[in-house]
């Protein structure tokens, strides 16, 4: 008996029983079934099937789910986060060996405070995804030894709650965005060991409760912008630094 | 009792819980009333399958009417009952065929059963036994399907 033919809505709802990590095989099926299987709609019917809410405020061990967050195609990621994590306060996953990418879909963690994805470096190649600026909330930054590739984007500096930022060990190039010298509440900045180019500039010398800074291992100039503030507290730590301003070349 | 036949004229007389379960002869009688007792055409459901339907729904008929609740509960293919994991022990053209009945007669745990078994067959099959499965045709050339699978490669095996 040669099995009947099942509609396109039955095989659909056969697919959604699929765990999302097992369904980005089957994109190779056709045309048809790869754009049903990144679709809205079937991430919506497929995820509701694998998630428990509510989770947890505090997130310290990513689960299967959590680990495919960084690889499933956009409309489950996007999905996933307004789901399962809207309401999650913390995510801290230093070291979890996650790969894939950070997804856009950060942007949708409105609820958080605190990230550490510090030290998955499969998570490397890409870039630091804008989308953080929108997460307004946020105190803790820890993104170091990630492999991030491409320049600190401009909207972390909006992040004018941020206390600690971590970006170190990546392979970041371009500058120091001037942006950073919004981070007014910023005690911890790490931003060594990376590629990055240009001066220092002197917006980070309004950082006045700053009390860590690492700049070093990047291609910087040596001499700081012109009109740092060499009162303040941050003009220390880069001292500290090796850094130089241009009266001591002068000298 | 309730009486209904089948496409290949079977007839088959069932209690009124059993065929509650079916949403869509449950409407029906709902429709006739009470008094009727001209039996339910089915036309769409041969014997053969209907007499498997029968069966599942007598297995489930002392089943407790599943919490509000549970609806959001996890609902993935890994939860089949032992009992139901029998049921299904069927080959693949009756096992479709039970998965269309129950489409068409509107029996959503049997529905559901039918599609969580095939989905964990699909676990163990090839991109191309899918396809075999479900009758699709690869619309991809050789090169895009490369492509494709070289995207999604370094999600496998994890």
């Amino acid at each position: 008996m040669t099995p009947p033919q099942l509609p396109q809505e039955l095989i659909e709802h056969i697919l959604s029983f699929l765990l999302p990590l097992e369904t980005i095989r089957l994109h190779t099926l056709s045309r048809g079934m790869q754009n049903l299987l990144k679709s809205h709609p079937f991430a919506k019917r497929c995820l509701a099937r694998q998630l428990n809410p509510p989770l947890p405020v505090k997130n310290t061990n990513p689960t299967t789910m959590d680990r495919s967050w960084f690889i499933l195609p956009h409309p489950f990621q996007e999905l996933y986060a307004q789901l399962c994590y809207a309401e999650t306060r913390e995510i801290r996953w230093r070291g979890k060996g996650l790969c894939g990418r950070v997804p856009a879909a950060i942007g949708f963690c409105t609820g958080l405070r605190y990230l550490s994805l510090a030290g998955n470096n499969g998570l490397g190649g890409a870039c630091v995804p804008r989308e953080l600026g929108r997460l307004k909330g946020f105190e803790v930054l820890y993104l170091g030894n990630c492999g991030f590739v491409g320049g600190i984007p401009r909207e972390v500096g909006e992040l004018v709650r941020l206390r600690e930022l971590s970006l170190r060990g990546n392979a970041l190039t371009g500058v120091v965005p001037r942006e950073l010298g919004q981070l007014k509440e910023c005690r911890v900045l790490y931003l060594d060991c990376n590629m990055l180019r240009g001066t220092v500039p002197k917006e980070l010398g309004m950082l006045k409760k700053l009390d860590t800074l690492y700049l070093r291992g990047n291609l910087l100039e040596e001499v700081l912008e012109e009109g740092f503030d060499e009162g303040g507290v941050v003009f220390g730590l880069l001292r500290k630094e090796g850094f130089m301003i241009n009266r001591d070349i002068e000298e | 009792m309730v009486k209904i036949t089948s496409s290949d004229n079977q007839e088959f007389t069932i209690s009124k819980e059993i065929a509650n379960q079916s949403v869509l002869i449950k409407n029906m009688l709902e429709d006739v009333g009470e008094s009727d007792d001209q039996p339910i055409p089915l036309p769409n459901v041969s014997g053969a399958i209907l007499q498997k339907v029968i069966e599942y729904a007598t297995m489930h008929k002392d089943d407790p009417p599943p919490a509000p609740e549970d609806e959001t509960k996890l609902k993935t293919s890994e939860d089949i009952e032992e009992r139901d994991k029998e049921f299904m022990q069927l080959d693949q053209g009756t096992m479709f065929e039970i998965i269309l009945a129950a489409n068409y007669l509107d029996m959503k745990n049997l529905l559901d059963l039918g599609c969580k078994t095939v989905a964990n067959m699909i676990k163990g099959k090839s991109v191309e036994e899918v396809r075999k499965l479900f009758n699709i045709v690869n619309d991809f050339t050789p090169e895009e399907e490369e492509q494709i699978r070289k995207e999604n490669e370094w999600c496998e095996d994890r």
